[in-house]
């Protein structure tokens, strides 16, 4: 109990230390736990999501119809489920009067969607007792609108489909699920599951899937079931088996990866945050300690022994984090509403802030444990405390000497062990979590190391230099210990400010859509070459263009140099399923040939094409190809490749290599041929259409469906959106998440700053005794925070781009670009700030009359 | 453009235009049945014979005439017309799927080939009238230009669990060997024929 009294006692007797220690800690912690707790709640907001495009938890899917004791057996694998329904889907002919159109008949059952919604004309929203009552209690379909027009039909008429009649009693607006597929080609038809087998079309030899749908309680994790259904199925029904289990989370393939992307990045975030706070708190506690070696070397000298000294320091630490841990707790509870009330213009209508208690959990640990985690190695410093220092006049000769002992190497192993684990279990992955870990201590390492150039570079300035120069370099010489540990910490600050908008920045120009560039309204395959030109007329007559055209050749890439292709693959190295995987993406390829580049391709190496083929000369046809897939091939301008084009081998001869912008969502192909040597191949052509409304949209694909039956559609439009929608939420996130690490970095920058610049008092009053101007100190004492603040900030920021590097290659599949701009600032904000913190923190000392020296002393 | 050895003159060459059935969707290449009967008719004395693989997936009849005109550059003596499939699922209008086939026919009778056309199915949840009809386009035109049919390509295959990829209408490599069995029944006498 004494103990807690006697910690107690310091700490109120040493309160701007408290205070800042506290301060500092909860500003980190609060950082980490909103960080983590909205990560959660995106997660959690990304689920239900992912729920309502699938409907359901768990869907089991079916080419024929399941027997009961299929089911049953199926549904003992699963266990628990709170709720089950079913639907059939299956391509069939709708016809009216005059008119027929393939559709895609979608027949549910009652409890369809278990998660999402149908929205009716008008917005009516399709409830239980509709469905009941018109799908499944009558003959009546809900529609989509688009077929209305193809059929010359309208609402509440009657189609035909097999050996039925339905009444179109509604069209169906939207479908969180969206509608399952084929927009363009074949619409969708809601009607009941009963109603539908009267149709007499789900019956033996017609081409169907049957889905089982399931909701699964809170608590069940829907992959492991998923994945005990699957051996289940291999087991009773064979490994050719026609059923198939998915889960929400395989439902949105686009958005799982986004979600990837942000649950990694929002952990490795937080843990910036944590890290920041951590060597500030570090820096606090070794300039307490220095502060109050004596008081413990007094305490030594009555007798205490070292490891109750230990343990007076470790209380005070943990009573210290854990108000810190309290505070930052209570502060993340108002903090997290507050935020997303301000920014329910940016949320997603029904996104909910969950409070992640995780993150509480381990912030009292990491308030607790981590301070001492991180204040171990400066602990270790009593071990080699000697009483005598109480007689000694000087601290900094005891603090400082610079030799480093193996006790003190080996008390940062806690510490980097448990913060690499925390890398570990952030990124999810044993790989990332090491690297981001690595290049922390790389980045620590480098820091240090130019820190300490920093000092032995401005001690060989001669004695010609300006006096107050002369002033600010010796000064750094002489608390060398206190610049290089700040120099760490602003350096370290800077790098983790400037990696998070670093990253950002690259992920942002990533998954946005590119700037003034017009997305086509509709992307349009096979059209066959002899309907080039009546398809190009016929839509000009409907006052829209017919845009870039491209031909369409497929191939297989048999040979590269002579070589057989599946040789040069297999000497690629890498897992059997790798090299199969790669293989088969290489080796199928889409072939186009024109003259000219894209404005969204840029010639990268090599030279343009000669122009057309001649087929009597010597050299081989052109080829130009996309540089990722010439790196992928591992293939350089000069190499011939050979395409068996359907029975028949082409060779040519690679004489350039493009960029291309993939994101213009324009017919872009890896492989060009010069022009002359295609054209007689068979293809067909892909065209887009731009600027259509929606409300044009339908009659101009129902007339060009009408005029040229073979071709397909798809409404890009549609398509982009729903990945823009939700990369748009991604993007505000990104946005919140870097902006509280900046703001968590600069507080900690500005308290570490200001800490160490109290710490100057003494030396700053016996310059004013020994005579020096009120304008020199001042000078002097911002050339020297300039120095250190600037070196640091530009040495940092440097490495961030290096790190920011790193983790895109590893994480985000090579997303990178540089932004000038945030480095400038970060480098600009963090010098400044220093000098702030430097001007803020000296100010009082300045003004005080030299007279305090002496008091102090 | 096109490396020497595989114009080699003296040979028998048939042609098999067709989609993912040709082209062996899901499985190897030597597991689709071309490829397949090539080595069967090799086995039954045929040696001077070659089997050119035109098959694409995804492929539809309104690209047949296109593709038929680029496999001039190989000479073929007989045609396997395997299209029309992929129309059909796609519900594409019944009157265009016959006349593309038709100009294709014409064509190759034109360049002294001679044809087989593999009849097709559409499975039933099409709706009646418009399976009916789809199969009625490949007898119909057998009949019109006195080409030999091969009745149903997938007979014996189709709808079996067994003979079938996961997603039951591709054949594996157990269904290609019916299918091969089934194009070599009615090409043997042909080229017994002509031999």
């Amino acid at each position: 109990m004494i103990w807690f009294k006697l910690a107690y006692k310091e700490i109120r007797n040493n309160p701007r230390f408290s205070l800042f220690f506290i301060f500092n800690l909860s500003l980190g912690l609060v950082g980490f736990i909103a960080l983590n707790s909205f990560q959660a709640s995106i997660h959690n907001h990304m689920s239900k999501r992912s729920k309502s495009i699938l409907t359901a938890d768990l869907d089991i899917r079916s080419t024929y119809e399941l027997t009961v004791e299929d089911i049953a057996y199926l549904e003992n694998e699963i266990g628990q489920f709170s709720a089950k329904t079913r639907r059939i889907n299956f391509l069939s002919m709708a016809a009216s009067k005059n008119n027929s159109r393939l559709v895609q008949i979608l027949a549910v059952d009652e409890g369809y969607p278990l998660y999402g919604e149908i929205r009716l004309d008008k917005g009516q929203l399709a409830d239980q007792a509709l469905l009941k009552n018109q799908l499944l209690d009558k003959p009546h379909v809900w529609v989509q609108p688009e077929i209305l027009p193809a059929l010359d039909m309208k609402k509440n008429q009657e189609l035909n489909i097999g050996k039925k009649s339905f009444l179109i009693s509604s069209t169906v607006m939207e479908t969180s699920s969206g509608f399952a597929f084929n927009n363009g080609f074949a619409y969708s038809i809601f009607m009941g599951l009963e109603q539908a087998r009267e149709t007499g079309l789900i019956t033996t030899g017609s081409r169907r899937s049957h889905h089982y749908y399931y909701k699964l309680p809170e608590s069940a994790d829907a992959n492991e079931i998923s994945n005990r259904l699957k051996n289940a199925i291999s087991e009773r029904f064979g490994k050719n088996a026609y059923l198939s289990v998915r889960t929400h989370d395989q439902a949105g393939r686009s958005m799982t990866r986004f979600l990837g992307y942000m649950n990694d990045y929002l952990g490795l975030v937080s843990l910036v945050a944590l890290f920041l706070a951590g060597v500030g708190t570090a820096y606090l506690f070794r300039s307490y300690l220095a502060g109050n070696l004596k008081d413990l070397a007094i305490l030594m000298l009555l007798g205490t022994q070292k490891r109750s000294t230990y343990f007076f320091l470790i209380i005070q630490l943990t009573v210290l984090g854990a108000i810190a841990a309290l505070i930052s707790i209570l502060l993340s509870f108002l903090f997290l509403p507050i935020l997303t009330g301000l920014m329910s213009d940016f949320l997603p209508k029904d996104f909910d802030t969950i409070f992640s208690w995780e993150s509480v959990i381990l912030a009292l640990s990491m308030g607790t444990l981590g301070s001492i985690l991180f204040c171990l190695p400066i602990l270790s410093r009593i071990h080699h405390l000697k009483p005598l220092i109480v007689f000694n006049e000087s601290q900094q000769s005891t603090t400082g000497s610079g030799r480093v002992r193996p006790l003190t190497l080996f008390s940062y192993i806690p510490l980097l062990s448990t913060f690499w684990l925390l890398s570990v279990w952030q990124s999810n992955s044993w790989l990332i979590g090491s690297i981001f870990f690595a290049s922390l201590l790389g980045s620590f390492a480098v820091l240090g190391l130019i820190g300490w150039l920093l000092i032995v570079l401005t001690n060989r300035i001669g004695p010609d230099v300006h006096l107050v120069f002369r002033l600010a370099f010796r000064n750094l010489n002489r608390n060398m210990t206190a610049v290089i540990s700040s120099f760490l910490a602003i350096g370290l600050g800077a790098l983790l400010i400037n990696l998070v908008p670093q990253i950002d920045y690259g992920l942002q120009k990533e998954i946005k859509r590119p700037e003034n560039v017009n997305l086509p309204s509709l992307f349009l395959f096979d059209i066959q070459p002899d309907q080039v030109d009546p398809l190009k007329k016929f839509v000009a007559e409907k006052n829209f263009e017919l845009a870039d055209l491209s031909p369409w050749v497929a191939a297989r890439l048999t040979h590269i140099n002579g070589e057989e292709y599946s040789k040069f693959e297999a000497a690629r190295g890498g897992t059997r399923e790798q090299q199969r995987r790669g293989y088969s993406r290489r080796r199928t390829q889409n072939l186009s040939y024109r003259s000219e580049l894209y404005s969204s391709e840029q010639l990268v190496a090599g030279k343009p094409f000669s122009g057309v083929y001649n087929p009597g000369g010597e050299s081989l046809p052109e080829i130009s190809l996309d540089d990722g897939f010439a790196e992928s091939l591992r293939t350089k301008i000069g190499d011939t490749l050979t395409f068996d084009i359907q029975g028949i081998p082409i060779q040519g001869k690679i004489v350039n290599l493009r960029e291309i912008k993939w994101q213009t969502t324009r017919p872009n192909f890896f492989v060009l041929f010069q022009p002359g040597v295609l054209e007689d191949a068979p293809g067909t052509f892909l065209a887009t259409i731009y600027q259509v409304e929606s409300q044009e949209k339908v009659d101009l694909q129902n007339s060009i469906i009408r005029n040229f039956s073979n071709i397909s559609m798809v409404d890009v439009t549609m398509a982009v959106n729903r990945i823009l929608d939700i990369t748009g939420q991604i993007s505000w996130s990104i946005q919140v998440m870097a902006f509280s690490a900046i703001f968590v970095g600069l507080i900690v920058v500005y308290s570490i700053a200001r800490y160490n610049s109290q710490d100057r008092k003494k030396e700053i009053n016996l310059l004013k005794v020994l005579g020096a101007g009120f304008n020199d100190i001042r000078l002097f004492i911002i050339l020297e925070f300039f120095l250190f603040g600037f070196t640091a900030a530009l040495t940092g920021s440097l490495l961030s781009l290096a790190a920011a590097w790193t983790l895109s290659f590893l994480i985000f599949d090579s997303i990178w670009a540089i932004s000038w701009g945030i480095l400038f600032s970060t480098i600009a904000a963090v010098t400044l700030l220093t000098l702030i913190a430097a001007y803020l923190g000296t100010r009082n000392v300045l003004k005080q009359k030299p007279l305090s020296l002496l008091q102090t002393v | 453009m096109i490396p020497a050895h595989v114009l080699a003159q003296g040979k028998t060459t048939i042609l098999v235009l067709g989609d993912s059935l040709a082209a062996g969707f899901g499985v190897e290449k030597e597991e689709a049945f071309p490829f397949l009967l090539e080595q069967r008719l090799k086995e039954e004395g045929f040696e001077d014979i070659r089997v050119v693989n035109g098959g694409f997936s995804g492929s539809t009849t309104a690209g047949a005439l296109k593709r038929m005109k680029w496999y001039l550059k190989l000479k073929p003596d007989f045609l396997i017309l395997e299209l029309g499939a992929n129309d059909g699922l796609r519900g594409h209008d019944i009157a265009s799927i016959r006349r593309n086939l038709e100009k294709t026919i014409v064509y190759a009778r034109e360049r002294k080939m001679r044809v087989l056309l593999a009849g097709m199915k559409i499975p039933i949840n099409y709706g009646k009238e418009y399976t009916l009809k789809f199969e009625q386009i490949f007898t119909s035109l057998a009949e019109q230009y006195s080409i030999t049919l091969i009745p149903f390509l997938l007979d014996g295959v189709a709808g079996r669990k067994d003979l079938n990829l996961a997603d039951g209408i591709h054949p594996n490599p157990e269904g290609h060997k019916i299918v091969a069995e089934n194009v070599l029944a009615v090409i043997r006498p042909l080229l017994t024929e002509s031999k």
